[in-house]
């Protein structure tokens, strides 16, 4: 059951994103009716493979939040080691473990490694262990699918 | 909790039929293990005295099952014993207390065989004492006490005696000389993964993972490379020298530590030396109860003798209630033998008048908690399981005393009533409050069970304006027997709340006809029922629940109806009491838990280093085959356009067309024989070929870009399984996997025979596998990824699936039957599956495998329980409740309580008071306000008004939401604000939420941020909107 205190700290937090938004995002709220899922356009970052993309994100609070970590899921397919490259589209490493996940972490902070992530993939641990052998074993070959992937899913020009 | 090897246990918790009775005990189980309740069905037990603790004493002891039970109390029983001994009803007063209480504590468990001791007078033939195993005295003249102790002693039985005295009580133990505790602690032993060990002993876990270890704790080693000296090892006594480092001392030797290894911990038995009583009573050692309260035990030690003394000298009398001359004499043996003890003992003497006012007193919640503990004890004697108390416990609850109620001699003294034994203690005005009052209680399982029955005892609520309503939407289980005392076999599928109510109003018929029951969970769906007049019409809220979700839902309506709320729970051998007061204290939700323990989902796909790892994981592949397809195929059967509707969804529509056409088209089974073969291509793909490929990408000798080789760590190198139908768990899974997919498709597999299903595999042909080099993406490591190429997928590739998909007209009536998850029926295969599939994959990467018993412990997610446990903190509550009636404001007087029985350890802390915040208010002035309890009140006024209306309190509103709507920000473009700012609040809510608001409802409440003059965000109250309808 959210808590109202859960609610009004989510709240918060949509209004300070909103009224200072991370650079190269764009955030708001799936639907007025429920703060527990946001959307967020993430643009590809420069001098990646995915520079000119844009990545729809899905961002779910669980209802525990914030004592449980978001879920953060790429709605864009996106050639990535450390995204899942199904239906979910999952991003699961770092903070966004729930056994690393602290309170007092906010959506801030998940948001700007997701970034990092689209400019340095974390091949250590990666959910796609096939794309993040090639990652480091074939850079080029790496990059090409990715750029591919970007054009092709995420409106590149 | 510890689970340990059942099939060495298991034969001698034999029901008739000679088999282990997992179904009555499961519970029990995980908290003791098989071992310790083998030891204890095989313990003869004797119970002295029967009034109020020695009743709750032989409850707990024959629910928990022993080998036999037998009860002593020759003495005609007293109207005022009704106050608290449960199975004494009113027509039974007169007649001897073991006569009228051994055929009732024998319905309580069939296994446990209840009689009363043969001999007329304990103490002229101590010998007959041999038979059993365990002595528990309650209610016997010191002078017994001692002559009985010190013959067990000498004869190697096992004593407990336990004394309650109204609101104070006292245990003493003695289990001899030497006596083995196997298991001081209760907790599992701790276990993980080693990241290096030095040249001086020095181990570091892995990972900065914390080893929880402390001094003096033993571990054992396995996997180590180098240092293989180590692995299996006699275990090492370590030092711990950080959170993530312990030291094992001397390794020199044993060689260079180079990878790998796990530590477990190993648990020692811990040898205690009992004192005879003689010695213990003049020399004894203490277990602190209460830290607020150090001094006391040494004073109640003197006054308990001297109230023994005092009943010695008066024909066995014990002083009369609230009598100053009684009192008086009291005190003056007390302080005599103060004088004489080894160690000076400083009296105040209010307390031992106390003490002397209430000895004739007996008091429900008081023997629920010394009934709890002293069952503990006598179990842990012949268990060896847990710590026991060494060897005087003391405890009172003095606070409990009401201030706002007289107490006088006239008061206190006998009235002729079963209230008696508590009227002695609070006087007769306080009983009436008592009988008067209004309480909800929130279900009816093991604490609500025990709360009733201690209301009972109370008379609560019997009273012209008292009244009970216990609502619990359950139905009875034969699991629940073990502990819901109020249940009988006959009762197993009645409503929870009707049979416990019908039961307490046998105990006490003062009740009849002041029971509610219901049936409704109490949330959101049930606020028609559960209502503002209902709510309103309470004194106070009882929670016996056993899941979070519940326990926040009432907390946050007492908080609305300002209703003090009592809160408890327990978890094998630990417990909690929270008290809510409002206006005063923080409320339940104001505290978190920790959230419950979840596995990255990376680890679960391809990296599981733990048992719960692969579990988790099993749990998946369960609802993988035997849930989620049956359902989409459903969906497809009978929702009208449901391949359209999920084609215009992005993402998996290639993935459910697949299903559809697997479940339906290519692996639809027609036979069970069918359902064979495709668990065994399950096997194949899971064990075997997964695992190839997964080995194939990352050969065991691969290396991280850093050099590191990449299986080590956590990372536990896999091999692939060879299918073998004579490896039992290798059966198992197609076994359970050919019942569970026949049962999707209602297929019967009434008499297959072990030989069949072998005949069946022996014919089947298992294409080879290959790893695919050509797999560049591979979504998942444990199966063939049905996603690889769906990017690719063209729109033909997926009308070619359609068409080959039969039209659901054709399937007309045909529908699958999804499985639902059961724990707790052995014969629907459904733990037997998750099992082996957890148990398969634990051989894959070589993970210690779980029993059926631990898997269904963990898989089940069960609470392990003990009614001792339950019992005691039902009793600390409702010493709790005592003071809620009595109106208590100060927060000093009340206490919550954090018990382990285990260790043992008592804490209590007085409740936190709730928080307070200013604000500036529209003239620069501090205003104060209680961040919990308070709140604004507000009109259905158009939104504007509403923020305006803030704005005169000096608080500038920058968002407002209500549930999970927001329905305003100040960052809104003015577009949007200029829609809304004209609408009501409820119409505001309704557009956003896109939902009504319920007729019944009579309030919204608004979450707002604001900030005050000084522009800073401030914590402010919520806002309810009161609806005029």
């Amino acid at each position: 059951m959210a808590t109202a205190g859960a609610n009004k700290r989510i709240a918060k937090e949509l209004n300070e994103i909103t009224r200072e938004p991370p650079s190269g995002m764009k955030v708001r709220l799936v639907d007025e009716s429920n703060v527990h899922k946001w959307e967020i356009i993430m643009d590809g970052p420069a001098s990646s493979p995915y520079e000119g993309g844009h990545f729809k994100l899905l961002l779910t609070l669980p209802i525990e939040y914030p004592f449980k970590p978001p879920i953060l899921s790429f709605q864009t397919k996106i050639y990535h080691p450390n995204v899942s490259n199904d239906d979910k589209g999952s991003m699961c490493l770092g903070m966004l473990r729930s056994d690393e996940w602290k309170p007092p972490n906010k959506i801030l902070a998940v948001l700007n490694m997701a970034r990092n992530l689209l400019v340095e993939p974390n091949a250590e641990d990666a959910i796609e262990t096939s794309i993040a052998e090639q990652y480091r074993g074939d850079r080029k070959a790496f990059e090409k699918t990715a750029k591919e992937w970007t054009k092709k899913y995420a409106n590149a020009k | 909790m510890q689970v340990d090897s059942p099939a060495a246990a298991a034969e001698q918790i034999k029901n008739s039929s000679g088999e282990i009775d997992e179904g009555l005990y499961s519970r029990q189980l995980y908290v003791l293990g098989h071992e310790a309740m083998k030891r204890m069905s095989s313990s003869n037990v004797l119970i002295v005295g029967l009034k109020g603790l020695g009743v709750e004493i032989a409850k707990n002891i024959a629910l928990a099952g022993v080998k036999s039970l037998t009860l002593y109390d020759p003495r005609p029983a007293e109207i005022s014993d009704l106050s608290a001994q449960f199975f004494l009803y009113p027509e039974d007063v007169g007649k001897p207390r073991a006569d009228v209480t051994v055929p009732r504590v024998s319905e309580l468990n069939p296994y446990t065989p209840v009689q009363e001791h043969p001999v007329k007078d304990l103490t002229s033939n101590l010998e007959e004492l041999k038979r059993y195993q365990v002595v528990v005295l309650t209610n016997t003249p010191l002078a017994d006490q001692i002559k009985i102790s010190e013959f067990c002693h000498q004869n190697g039985i096992f004593v407990v005696i336990a004394d309650t005295f109204g609101l104070f009580g006292n245990i003493f133990t003695d289990f001899g000389k030497n006596f083995s505790c196997v298991d001081p602690t209760g907790e599992e032993p701790l276990t993980g993964i080693v990241a290096g060990i030095d040249d001086d002993g020095l181990v570091s876990a892995l990972d900065e993972t914390r080893h929880g270890l402390t001094d003096g704790d033993y571990v054992t080693f396995t996997e180590i490379e180098g240092m293989e000296g180590l692995n299996n090892a006699a275990p090492r006594k370590i030092s711990v020298s950080g959170p993530y480092t312990f030291s094992i001392g001397d390794v020199s030797g044993l060689g260079q530590y180079k990878r790998g290894g796990l530590y477990t911990q190993v648990k020692m038995p811990k040898i205690i030396d009992f004192k005879p009583i003689t010695e213990s009573l003049a020399d004894p050692e203490f277990l602190i109860s209460d830290f607020a309260k150090f001094d006391r035990p040494a004073q109640l030690h003197v006054g308990f003798q001297a109230l023994h003394a005092f009943a010695a000298n008066n024909d066995g009398k014990m002083p009369r209630a609230h009598n100053d001359e009684d009192a008086n004499a009291v005190i003056n043996i007390a302080n005599d033998l103060a004088k004489k003890a080894k160690e000076p003992v400083e009296l105040d003497e209010k307390i031992i008048r106390e003490l002397s006012y209430q000895a004739r007193g007996e008091v429900s919640p008081v023997a629920a908690v010394f009934g709890g503990l002293a069952a503990q004890q006598a179990l842990e004697a012949v268990s060896g399981k847990f710590h026991p108390i060494v060897q005087w416990m003391y405890l009172d609850s003095l606070e409990s005393l009401p201030t706002s109620f007289k107490r006088s001699e006239e008061l206190c003294k006998p009235q002729g009533t079963r209230y008696d034994g508590q009227i002695a203690v609070f006087g007769a005005e306080f009983q009436e409050k008592i009988s008067n009052m209004k309480q909800f209680l929130v279900g009816a399982g093991a604490i609500g069970c025990e709360m009733l029955k201690n209301w009972a005892m109370m008379g609560l609520g019997s009273g012209p304006n008292g009244h009970i309503t216990v609502t619990d939407m359950d139905q009875i289980e034969r699991s629940n027997l073990n502990r819901q005392f109020l249940f009988r076999p006959k009762d197993v599928g009645k409503l929870k709340a009707d049979c416990a109510a019908e039961t307490v109003q046998k105990m006490n018929p003062d009740l009849k006809g002041k029971i509610t029951r219901m049936k409704d969970r109490v949330g959101p769906d049930s606020e028609h029922i559960f209502n503002e007049n209902f709510w309103e019409s309470l004194d106070g809220v009882t929670n016996a629940l056993d899941n979070v979700e519940a326990r926040t839902y009432v907390d946050r309506r007492c908080v609305f109806f300002h209703k003090p709320l009592l809160d408890s729970g327990t978890l094998g051998t630990k417990g909690n009491s929270q008290v809510v007061l409002p206006r005063l204290t923080e409320s339940y939700s104001s505290s978190q838990d920790p959230p419950e323990q979840s596995f990255p989902m990376c680890t679960l796909r391809s990296f599981p280093n733990r048992i719960e790892h692969t579990i988790a994981w099993a749990k998946d592949l369960f609802h993988t085959y035997f849930v989620g397809p049956a359902e989409i195929v459903n969906l497809y059967l009978t929702k009208p356009n449901y391949v359209e509707s999920q084609l215009k969804q992005s993402g998996n529509e290639k993935q459910t067309l697949e299903t559809l056409k697997e479940f339906l088209v290519t692996e639809k089974p027609l036979t069970f024989d069918d359902c064979i073969t495709w668990a065994r291509i399950q096997f194949e793909k899971q064990y075997n070929n997964a695992i190839q490929q997964l080995l194939y990408n990352f050969p065991k000798d691969s290396q991280t870009s850093s050099g590191q080789p990449f299986w080590s760590g956590p990372k536990r190198a896999p091999d692939p399984l060879k299918f073998d139908p004579n490896n039992p768990t290798h059966f198992t899974f197609i076994e359970a996997g050919a019942n569970l997919h026949a049962f999707n498709y209602k297929i019967n597999p009434k008499g297959v025979t072990k030989e069949h299903y072998l005949k069946v595999l022996a014919d089947q042909i298992v294409p080879d596998f290959k790893p695919d080099p050509g797999v560049k993406i591979q979504a998942s490591d444990n199966e063939p990824d049905p996603n690889s190429d769906a990017s690719r997928a063209s729109g033909n590739e997926l009308s070619d699936i359609i068409a080959s998909l039969p039209p659901p007209k054709s399937l007309a009536g045909v529908q699958l039957e999804p499985v639902e998850f059961e724990k707790d029926d052995d014969t629907n295969h459904h733990i037997d599956f998750i099992t082996a599939a957890s148990n398969l994959r634990a051989e894959n990467y070589k993970i210690a495998e779980a029993n059926r018993h631990k898997t269904k412990f963990l898989a089940g997610k069960i609470i392990p329980a003990i009614a001792t446990t339950t019992a005691l903190v039902t009793g600390l509550v409702n010493l709790e409740l005592y003071k809620i009636i009595d109106g208590k404001t100060d927060l000093e007087q009340y206490k919550n309580g954090f018990i382990n029985i285990a260790l043992p350890f008592f804490g209590f802390s007085e409740p936190i008071a709730s928080p307070k915040g200013t604000y500036k208010g529209s003239n620069g002035e501090d205003v104060v306000i209680d961040k919990l309890w308070d709140r604004f009140e507000t009109e259905d006024v158009t939104l504007q008004q509403f923020v305006d209306d803030f704005k005169a309190k000096g608080l500038d509103i920058t968002m407002i939401s209500s549930g999970v709507s927001l329905l305003y920000a100040s960052f809104y473009p003015p577009s949007k604000l200029k829609d809304r700012l004209p609408l009501k609040l409820s119409a505001l809510v309704e557009t956003i939420s896109r939902k009504p608001i319920p007729e019944h409802q009579k309030n919204v409440i608004f979450e707002i941020t604001a900030e005050d003059s000084t522009e800073e965000d401030v914590e402010v109250p919520y806002v309810m909107l009161k609806l005029r309808k």
